[in-house]
């Protein structure tokens, strides 16, 4: 796998072979490559298995204030000149963006180690047996049924614009999921592990966590509808983290049109908007995320509190609405942690 | 398959001419249309490395293997208000190969389209397909399936959108904008058109050998009043549905001359009556219609997730397992029929023949009120063959095999899914003028349901309050809950042939790794009796 992933020279050099076909006044390009290779399973068997390459790139061309993209995958000299000039035709019709920005010029970014060859050296037989961790278990036994997925892969993507930007980033990826019901079709319990580093996915552990689930919910009661107090595991949380900060661009909030609106008049930044025990942190170089340490645009992402002790510290500037609002720009939340108190799941309950 | 260098050269050259000359386009609108019924044949190039791949993979072992070889361009135009924000034009072609060894499937996908790249691939799949054994339970089965040698499909589409400039798109959207933001508070207009041009070459080793092209049209516009004072904001969504069709659909949709409506819906809607919970009999425009129908009947009726193949995702469905729901299951009245198919004239999931070489037929996954069939592909029909026996009707794949593109194994997906006409030819203002006391809606809206299909919330765009057989005001924070089967068997009237119209998603998703697919729903608008509605506005 490590064959089809480009290194930050050889990305650097096709970025600049495709920069050298462009003849507009500016030009943003960009590849990504990866390889992937996934196992999937349901009904206790084994249903869909499979491997994929690809890389493309991108090139946004520009006239003025007009712009367009075009992205192809055929990487020859000769497709990779038409696309450049397709993107320039196209943008030579597009009217003109008033929101349009001047390239970003080069930047600093601090590197982020996140791609690891226990992912890279896979075989399809490690995630077959990977599979079997569940599949063994749940054939096993009279009264489960298991499905899931285990997807691993490798992928690198850089960007350079006419402005001297150059960007790298590589990472490896493993995730695992599995949902495990109980044959009556009364429980179901699911449990999921992603890491870039194939080594730090317990697979016993998530079977006996989804397991544990599917049987403990067998035959569920109904309850009368009310207001309850509700406990939730941290994937639960987590996915309820990912809605809230979807809506955190401060644009749509000055404009009136988000949960983050003041109804006097621009946003609720600085206003204490959760429980003071919460906050939440985005940091690229968390061991937990090992996330893109820069955005599509290249701008460069650290460490940022969004919501400090249940105050709302920080929404998105995109560079047009920081620009228009004299903010600094912030790029998006991307990967975000939520830390947690001193209270044990089990105390809590 | 065209060349890709041929291709931008002609695009370059059209978009040019079109932009400057309206007589040129009348000419090369003429050469470009489409011959109908059936599509170019395969480039012979193509038909090399399919038949490379094949053989490849039956050197290496595999009992079945099917290839495909294809093509996907996007074009997208994004504008807010009076600019353009993005233009996109995306192409991406390869090759998939899918192997079954001794009951195991084995799937491997690649962007070179070299011989040796192909074949690379067909002997990867092959090698996953064995790699599985140690974790196969029961062999994989394929139905068997007629074999199609050299034929080839086309959508019914008039104008190929490749032929239209950006400049006319970008236009047509930024005169749509302008409309909408004449209506008094209407702050915001988001507009976009997406279209699709997709060729797929595909052989196996039965024998068949498919070339096929379609091209899906889909202009999306929302306006968004907001509140003088702040205190709100409300969106409307235009009512166009995506469709396997051309430029023709893109203009016959005439955003123009609607944007104006939809902004002063919006508008409205800041000022409409909070709707006041409780139960009310619903009448539901096809606009709004058939997200439920996709939701509620479209899902829980793929057999994949009927026999658990989705729980891991997607999820599961109430109407399992199939042999206590077949033939038992009262899914609604007596004169609600839906039907399955791929067949009808521009519909988004309308295809000669699917993903894994198979003639799809039109069929009733409810017949009569009563639970009749489900979704199938090859691996799945045989499954259900026990029911076919019983009803005399063979047993094959209803042709429900999709993969959304060359990189992605294909599965079962959905297909047109449409509740058909009754006897009676009502039409949606007939409904409203039988109903004393009740609440119309129009558009569709969010939603939320649970992974079975069973337990569901919808909203909409437009709500309307009913009194006396009339519109007596607009509502707005409607929404209504449901359970599938008491909901679909409280429906008590629906439209006839005149009012059927198309609805659909253009990303729809399922699977893993995630797919997307487009899918129409055709509906008449309905009545149901006594629905519980609750106020999706109330604070406290």
């Amino acid at each position: 796998m490590n064959g089809s992933i480009p290194s930050r020279e050889q990305a650097q050099a096709l970025l600049q072979r495709l920069m050298g076909f462009s003849k507009a006044e500016r030009v943003q390009v960009n590849v990504n490559s990866s390889v992937t290779a996934n196992t999937r399973f349901a009904a206790n068997q084994l249903s869909t298995s499979g491997s994929v390459q690809d890389t493309s790139v991108a090139i946004q061309s520009w006239f003025g204030a007009r712009h367009a993209v075009t992205t192809t995958n055929d990487l020859s000299d000769a497709s990779l000149r038409h696309a450049v000039e397709s993107s320039e035709a196209l943008a030579k019709l597009a009217p003109e963006d008033p929101e349009d920005m001047p390239l970003l010029g080069p930047q600093t970014y601090t590197p982020v180690q996140a791609f690891f060859d226990s992912t890279t050296n896979l075989s399809p037989a490690d995630r077959a047996q990977a599979a079997i961790s569940a599949l063994g278990v749940t054939r096993a036994s009279s009264d489960l049924q298991a499905a899931g997925f285990i997807v691993t892969g490798g992928s690198a993507f850089a960007l350079a614009n006419s402005a001297g930007l150059f960007a790298y980033h590589r990472t490896t990826s493993a995730n695992y999921t599995l949902t495990v019901r109980t044959s009556d079709g009364t429980g179901s319990g699911w449990a999921g592990a992603d890491h870039p580093d194939w080594n730090q996915l317990d697979f016993k552990a998530v079977s006996e966590r989804a397991i544990q689930k599917a049987r403990a919910s067998r035959n569920p009661v109904a309850i009368e509808p009310g207001r309850y107090t509700v406990i939730l595991e941290p994937q639960a949380v987590g996915d309820l983290v990912q809605l809230l900060l979807f809506y955190a661009d401060a644009r749509s909030a000055d404009e009136g049109r988000s949960p983050f609106v003041k109804e006097s008049g621009g946003n609720k930044i600085g206003e204490k908007i959760l429980d003071q025990r919460v906050s939440m942190i985005s940091d690229p170089q968390n061991p937990q995320l090992l996330s893109q340490p820069f955005d599509g645009q290249g701008l460069p992402l650290n460490r940022r509190e969004w919501i400090k002790d249940g105050v709302l510290q920080q929404l998105s500037y995109s560079r047009f609405w920081a620009k228009k609002q004299g903010k600094e720009p912030t790029g998006g939340p991307g990967s975000v942690i939520m830390p947690g108190g001193p209270a044990s799941l089990d105390s809590m309950i | 398959m065209t060349d890709r260098r041929d291709f931008l050269k002609v695009a370059g050259i059209t978009t040019a001419m079109l932009a400057t000359d309206g007589a040129l386009r009348e000419a090369f609108a003429k050469v470009l249309r489409p011959p109908p019924p059936a599509g170019p044949p395969m480039d012979p190039a193509i038909r090399d490395l399919l038949m490379e791949a094949l053989n490849a993979a039956k050197m290496s072992g595999a009992g079945y293997a099917d290839v495909r070889i294809g093509r996907q361009r996007q074009n997208f135009v994004f504008t807010r208000e009076h600019q353009i924000q993005n233009v996109v034009d995306t192409d991406t072609m390869g090759c998939g190969v899918r192997a079954l060894v001794d009951g195991t499937w084995g799937f491997a996908a690649t962007q070179q389209l070299t011989k040796d790249a192909v074949a690379g691939a067909a002997r990867e799949a092959v090698a996953i397909a064995k790699a599985n054994r140690i974790a196969r339970d029961r062999p994989v089965e394929l139905l068997p399936s007629p074999s199609y040698p050299d034929v080839s499909w086309q959508s019914a589409f008039k104008v190929d959108p490749w032929t239209i400039s950006v400049e006319e798109k970008a236009d047509l959207l930024l005169r749509a904008n302008a409309e909408a933001l004449k209506v008094a508070n209407v702050k915001f207009v988001n507009s976009a058109l997406f279209l699709v041009k997709d060729e797929r070459n595909f052989a196996n080793t039965e024998g068949s050998v498919i070339a096929q092209m379609f091209i899906r049209s889909f202009p999306t516009l929302s306006a968004t009043a907001v509140a003088p004072d702040r205190s709100d904001f409300q969106r409307r969504s235009a009512d166009i549905a995506p469709m396997g069709r051309g430029w023709e659909y893109v203009l016959e949709s005439d955003m123009v001359g609607r944007a104006g409506g939809w902004a002063e819906d919006a508008a409205q809607k800041l000022t409409a009556k909070p709707v006041e919970v409780g139960r009310y009999d619903l009448v539901l425009h096809p606009s709004h219609l058939w997200l439920t129908i996709h939701e509620s009947i479209g899902h829980p009726t793929e057999l994949d997730r009927a026999m658990g193949y989705e729980a891991n995702y997607a999820g599961t469905s109430f109407v399992a397992p199939p042999d206590k729901m077949l033939g038992k299951l009262k899914y609604g009245p007596e004169f609600m029929n839906i039907q399955g198919d791929r067949s009808q004239e521009g519909a988004i999931s309308t295809i000669g023949y699917d993903d894994e070489g198979v003639k799809p037929d039109d069929f009733l996954i409810i017949k009569n009120g009563i639970l009749n069939d489900y979704q199938t592909t090859r691996e799945q029909a045989g499954w259900l063959k026990w029911w076919y026996d019983s009803q005399g009707r063979p047993t094959r794949s209803h042709g429900c095999s999709y993969s959304q593109g060359w990189g992605d194994v294909q599965f079962q997906r959905m297909p047109n899914v449409s509740l058909l006409p009754g006897a009676d030819d009502h039409s949606f203002d007939d409904l409203i003028a039988a109903t004393d006391n009740g609440i119309a809606i129009e558009g569709d809206g969010s939603f939320s349901i649970d992974q079975q299909r069973y337990n569901a919330q919808f909203g909409g765009q437009t709500f309307y309050e009913i009194k006396g057989g009339k519109k007596v005001g607009m509502l707005k924070d409607v929404a209504y809950q449901m359970r599938t089967p008491d909901f679909w068997n409280s429906m008590d009237m629906i439209g006839g042939k005149s009012s059927y119209q198309m609805g659909g998603s253009f990303f729809d998703g399922k699977g893993q790794p995630g797919q997307s697919n487009g899918v129409s729903h055709g509906a008449v608008p309905a009545r149901f009796r006594q629905i519980n509605v609750i106020n999706t506005g109330r604070k406290a």
